[in-house]
């Protein structure tokens, strides 16, 4: 669906590379998270792909088409939701998606079922410059749907929103996946990248670290363990038992013999954990 | 494409109405019609007041007296003084005035004119002139000089000083103020980078353009026909005058585009905006002095706007001036048009 | 007071760091300069007089001491010319070499008149024995100068103001005004820091102007009263321009409006009779016009200067007492 092959950009269009040598293939229905500090060449790359930022050197295509040649048929099947909330801040969320909406030449959503589905049904009428920063999210994200795109930008969707707002618009984005939306997501967050992506692709510098999917990501990297309470004459005590090593198994096989174990929890390594032992920096 | 242009016109306009446009375009426009109408005089000619003493005793009193009495008669400032002192305590008062002393006796007649210091050779020579001719009048009667007038309409309409000042309104007003709005209009869509979530749609930037010279061209006809009509009634020719405002409130809001794609705040452009304003302002001068023409101010597009408008408000059949500016204004907007585009591709992609 | 001048501190960076303040500085000054190459244009050529070139040199000579002369080779050219926008007068002479006139029609009176005067004076109508002479009062500064550079010091003035005008706007904008609340930031003195710029740097300009207008020998203490209590009218517009503008488009249809303000007290003081320029007294801006005209032409007294500076004062209270409320309550 996405293709990139050996992709550089540079602003000064000189040797300092904002972003260099990234290769990496999309599938089509799949959840690709594109994790990094900021800084790291995120957003130039994104701009890149969805036409904001002109190519200077390699391939980047949509479903076939080349970003070199921007036509209608290529922004007609792309959604972005920016990071910022670049709305229309004197018309209301209803009108802006109106307007949005006449944009395109292909079918689009109903404005007023996006705006409920987000939880902004009650404050359509409202403008937006009224609205709270939460809000404002929730509009760009309900906007970058009004196409149906096939592709679909997602920058920081869920930055800045309660739990329940944030679960509400995570479950929008699982939806928009089974229904066979390719999704490209931005962030830094790696509690959403887990929870959603089905591949994440570390970038620091500018360039690709590596991508995997998150649960070989954590085997590779995770050191499998248990944490174990156990009772050690008279006294709780807590420790962290490998399930690789031999010794670690022969540990946690007497423990279970003796039956002074209180209890037992398994550990798996974070994403947030492998990106820095990976990178070796944290991901502010 | 004519659905993505509806919308951001609708939109432009939406944004126009809700920022109060359209209101200040009305009350202002008002406002100047009830300035035309009812404050300013129909007569603005300012003669400078003439201080004279005179001394003379001889064969040409009776000429000079009559001489004096027709000046009189034109100007309503035409006054006696008792000594040449006191020509000279008034002129000090009074930055704009003449003083003339008559002295001599029987065939020595001595004319002084009194002046500033400021008057260059051909006024003074222009007041010699006057004087001589009018002392003659009054003694030989008049001697007419033949006269080909080539266009007798124009000769015989006289048109009182405040409907006068309605083309400069037109043009200044109406037609220059799509010039800083539009800017402005730009300067809020960067601020909130709606112009980037636009960037992402199938929408042209030519359409994104042409949406808000649009909007600008709908208040510059709204403003002047409103205008024009309180003022003019039905007496003017709206068919030009349209024309002619359409491409003028184009011409400016262009222009403004390319301005702002200068800058990044409106407070960093304002004084830029304020002195390309001034400039295109420049020929009002020519409008108010019209035998003064000079090169700089003919090669600014608002002198050839301003005399047509002035055309198609009071017609004297002149059309041809009004054709060759509106073509000219069609050739110049060509021009600013792929400028602007350029302009506007250029500064998308630094920011 | 240290508030105060962080504030001033704070915005004179931001102008510094986004060339504002090179464009204010240089803005009127520029102006000036253009204005200051255009004077000795618009005093002289006050006529012009389109003449067939086969006419003799001594007429020519003769419609040159009264304006600019253009030669033409036919009455097609001389008519061409005569059509076009600006005031211009055709002379030809018929064939038994009597001179006559070519008008449009729409000229003005001294365009219409002067040619038929210049003509009689050729063909010798005027009596020889009345001599003439011309005697100057040694005042150089015409009118055109006088206004245009009284025009310019108030522009000056009032760019100041909308120049806060728009700080506070963008400030607005970007909300930290808020911020600053939070702070014990006192309101007042949040205006007064806000002002000082626009305080500060059209004093400069106005003197610069004069200067490049080589306007050296008028009263400095004059405009120095003039241009500090214009400053403040114009601080007090630029806060009202401010408070009043939810963004910036409403921002400029605000500066739209005290724009007009001043261009009517210019013209108005120019074009109206004096005995009925009454209604523009309410104007401030009329007052500081008219402190400067006068002061520029040397005809200004202090008493008169009294009265201007209480009436600059006086309504800019008045105008303050009147959007007070509106600002106190527009920067929370």
């Amino acid at each position: 669906m996405l293709n990139v092959k050996g992709l550089y950009h540079s602003y000064s269009k000189d040797e300092h590379y904002a972003v260099q040598d990234m290769t990496f293939q999309v599938e089509k229905g799949e959840i690709f998270g594109f994790l990094g500090p900021s800084g790291a060449g995120k957003s130039t790359t994104q701009s890149i792909l969805f036409g904001l930022l002109e190519l200077q050197r390699g391939e980047v295509s949509i479903d076939g088409m080349s970003v070199k040649k921007l036509s209608d048929d290529f922004f007609n099947m792309i959604g972005v939701s920016f990071e910022s909330p670049n709305v229309y801040k004197n018309l209301t969320g209803l009108e802006n998606l109106k307007f949005y909406s006449k944009m395109f030449n292909v079918a689009t959503e109903k404005p007023e079922e996006l705006l409920k589905e987000v939880g902004l049904g009650k404050d359509m009428n409202k403008k937006a410059s009224q609205y709270s920063k939460g809000m404002l999210q929730r509009l760009v994200f309900a906007r970058s749907m009004i196409n149906n795109p096939k592709i679909w930008f997602l920058d920081e969707p869920t930055s800045g929103l309660d739990p329940e707002t944030a679960s509400r618009i995570k479950a929008i984005i699982k939806r928009k996946k089974d229904q066979g939306t390719t999704i490209f997501l931005t962030t830094h967050n790696m509690n959403i990248a887990d929870e959603l992506c089905d591949r994440v692709a570390f970038v620091n510098d500018g360039k690709i670290i590596l991508i995997d999917t998150p649960q070989k990501l954590k085997l590779r990297y995770g050191e499998r363990s248990v944490k174990v309470e156990f009772m050690d004459q008279e006294k709780l005590r807590t420790e962290f038992i490998s399930l690789v090593d031999k010794q670690g198994q022969s540990q946690l096989q007497k423990l279970v013999e003796t039956g002074r174990i209180v209890t037992m929890h398994s550990q798996e390594a974070s994403l947030e954990e492998i990106f820095i032992s990976v990178v070796g920096r944290g991901l502010i | 494409m004519r659905t993505r242009y509806f919308g951001l016109l609708m939109k432009d306009i939406l944004y126009a109405f809700r920022n109060y446009c359209f209101h200040i375009v009305i009350v202002l426009s008002l406002v100047f019609v009830v300035l035309i109408n009812f404050v300013i005089a129909e007569d603005l000619t300012i003669k400078p007041p003439v201080y004279y003493y005179i001394s003379y005793t001889g064969a040409y009193e009776s000429a000079l007296n009559t001489t004096l009495e027709t000046m009189k008669k034109d100007h309503n400032n035409v006054l006696q003084m008792s000594s040449v002192k006191e020509i000279e305590t008034n002129m000090n008062k009074e930055i704009n005035c003449i003083g003339l002393v008559i002295t001599g006796v029987e065939d020595e007649v001595d004319i002084e004119f009194l002046l500033h210091g400021y008057e260059n050779e051909q006024v003074q020579s222009t007041l010699i002139l006057a004087m001589k001719d009018e002392i003659s009048h009054s003694i030989k009667g008049e001697i007419n000089v033949k006269t080909e007038i080539i266009n007798s309409a124009a000769d015989q309409k006289e048109i009182p000083a405040n409907k006068n000042i309605l083309p400069l309104f037109l043009v200044m007003e109406s037609t220059m103020l799509g010039f800083i709005l539009i800017a402005a209009l730009i300067f809020i869509e960067k601020d909130e980078g709606t112009i980037k979530s636009f960037a992402v749609t199938p929408g042209r930037l030519s359409e994104y353009l042409i949406s808000k010279i649009t909007v600008m061209a709908i208040l510059g006809i709204m403003g002047s026909f409103l205008t024009a009509g309180l003022v003019m009634g039905l007496n003017m020719n709206y068919l030009w005058l349209g024309v002619l405002i359409l491409l003028g409130s184009v011409f400016s809001a262009t222009l403004g585009l390319i301005m702002a794609s200068f800058f990044k705040t409106i407070s960093e452009s304002m004084i830029w905006i304020l002195i390309v304003n001034l400039l295109l302002g420049l020929p009002l001068t020519s409008y108010l002095l019209p035998s003064y023409a000079p090169l700089y101010i003919k090669l600014l597009p608002t002198y050839y706007l301003l005399f047509s408008v002035k055309e198609a408000v009071f017609p004297t059949g002149n059309d041809t001036i009004i054709i060759k500016t509106v073509v000219m204004f069609i050739l110049i907007l060509i021009v600013l048009y792929f400028l602007s585009i350029l302009a506007f591709k250029r500064n998308l992609e630094r920011s | 007071m240290n508030r105060i001048i962080s504030i001033f501190r704070r915005d004179f960076k931001s102008s510094v760091r986004e060339y504002i303040l090179l464009y204010m500085m240089i803005g009127p000054l520029l102006l000036a300069l253009g204005f200051s190459m255009i004077i000795p244009n618009t005093e002289s050529a006050s006529l012009q007089f389109a003449l067939e070139a086969s006419l003799d040199q001594s007429i020519v000579d003769e419609f040159n001491k009264y304006g600019s002369v253009f030669l033409f080779e036919s009455k097609e050219e001389i008519i061409n010319r005569v059509n076009g926008m600006d005031d211009i007068a055709g002379v030809m002479s018929e064939k038994e070499g009597s001179l006559f006139i070519i008008l449009e029609g729409n000229e003005t009176h001294d365009t219409k008149v002067v040619p038929q005067k210049i003509i009689r004076e050729i063909n010798g109508v005027n009596d020889a024995s009345i001599s003439y002479k011309i005697r100057d009062i040694g005042v150089k500064r015409s009118p055109i100068s006088i206004i245009g550079s009284a025009a310019l010091m108030i522009t000056a003035i009032i760019l100041g103001g909308i120049i806060i005008g728009f700080n506070i706007i963008e400030e607005k904008e970007s909300k930290t005004i808020q911020a600053l609340n939070v702070t014990m930031m006192n309101k007042m003195e949040f205006i007064i820091g806000k002002s000082l710029l626009g305080f500060v740097l059209p004093v400069a300009q106005v003197y610069i102007i004069l200067w490049l207008l080589k306007i050296d020998d008028v009263n400095k203490l004059m405009i120095l009263v003039i241009v500090l209590s214009g400053t403040l009218t114009a601080s007090v517009l630029g806060f009202l321009i401010g408070v009043i503008s939810d963004n910036q488009i409403a921002g400029v249809m605000n500066m739209k409006m005290i724009y007009l303000a001043t261009a009517a007290s210019i013209v108005g003081a120019m074009v109206i009779p004096e005995s009925s320029q009454f209604f523009l007294y309410i104007l401030p801006t009329y007052w500081i016009f008219v402190g400067f005209r006068d002061i520029v032409s040397n005809t200004a007294t202090w008493h008169q200067i009294i009265i201007n500076l209480s009436w600059i004062l006086g309504m800019t209270f008045i105008l303050f007492m009147l959007i007070k409320k509106r600002i106190i309550r527009g920067l929370t």
